[in-house]
């Protein structure tokens, strides 16, 4: 689908939208689709290449039955301030629009002290493992497994 | 005069756990994992290591032959009905809402009860 260099680059391409305003943060956010095992509709979440972590709104983890499950606590700084949670491993799959949705399980951090519907996917243990590009002219979202 | 107690040696070096929650708390994950690397070469059986393991590991990833079903109208919609549904979850589907509700629970009971079964795109309003 995406070549880089005529090699495969990511077989996968699937619209996002960055236009939905938000009153909390009015800035562009670009969000893509998700489906997280144990849900079975799909929700939208904020990519944030700036986020050191993905993070689950917390209706998201009640319903995932995430609070209570074991992980490692730790206490990360957030743009909501610092919090209190767990790092937990999370399956999902990135929904594509064309070649092949990406089944992944990444790392999230789960607090109950996260605002609701609030769902990131960050950096470190979900976007470092996959190749992704935007095509922001078209709001396409091109991605992979490395 | 007594007997000294004999302390054994401790070499805080081989306690890892603890510094690599410090890094992954600072926000430094890259260090974190070398630390995690090598913690499991030189005392795998720490306790807390393996999930520390674990979670600072790389997503496992796997490419499926499942598709969205296209959502350029719903996207449009979302777009234009911020305003209106603040603070709002939103179940839409061709450009239309579905269903609308103040939690997450709430709107998933509405679209058992009426919509089961549809591809629908849920979605937070802030």
């Amino acid at each position: 689908m995406l070549k880089l260099d005529g090699r495969l680059f990511t077989r996968s391409r699937s619209k996002y939208t960055d236009h939905v305003p938000q009153r909390l943060e009015p800035t562009a956010k670009i969000y893509v689709r998700l489906l997280f095992g144990g849900m079975d509709r799909v929700v939208t979440a904020q990519l944030d290449t700036g986020a050191a972590w993905s993070i689950l709104g917390s209706e998201v983890s009640e319903r995932l039955g995430l609070f209570g499950e074991p992980g490692k606590a730790t206490r990360i700084r957030t743009s909501f301030g610092i919090k209190d949670g767990v790092l937990v491993r999370v399956p999902l799959k990135i929904m594509a629009d064309e070649g092949e949705s990406l089944d992944m399980t990444g790392t999230f951090f789960v607090s109950p002290d996260w605002p609701e519907g609030l769902t990131f996917l960050g950096y470190s243990g979900l976007l470092d493992s996959i190749r992704f590009a935007l095509d922001p002219q078209v709001n396409d979202f091109y991605f992979g497994p490395c | 005069m007594g007997k000294a107690f004999k302390i054994a040696p401790t070499d805080e070096s081989t306690v890892y756990v603890p510094r690599i929650r410090a890094l992954v708390e600072s926000g430094r994950v890259h260090e974190a994992r070398e630390l995690v690397s090598e913690a499991l070469y030189t005392n795998p059986s720490e306790p807390g290591l393996a999930q520390w393991s674990e979670v600072l590991s790389p997503a496992a990833t796997r490419a499926v032959p499942e598709l969205d079903v296209g959502r350029s109208a719903d996207f449009r919609w979302l777009e234009a009905h911020a305003d209106s549904y603040q603070d709002q979850w939103v179940a839409v589907l061709r450009g239309s809402l579905v269903a609308h509700a103040s939690t997450l629970r709430e709107l998933e009971a509405i679209l058992d009860e009426t919509a089961s079964g549809a591809p629908v795109l849920l979605h937070r309003f802030h």
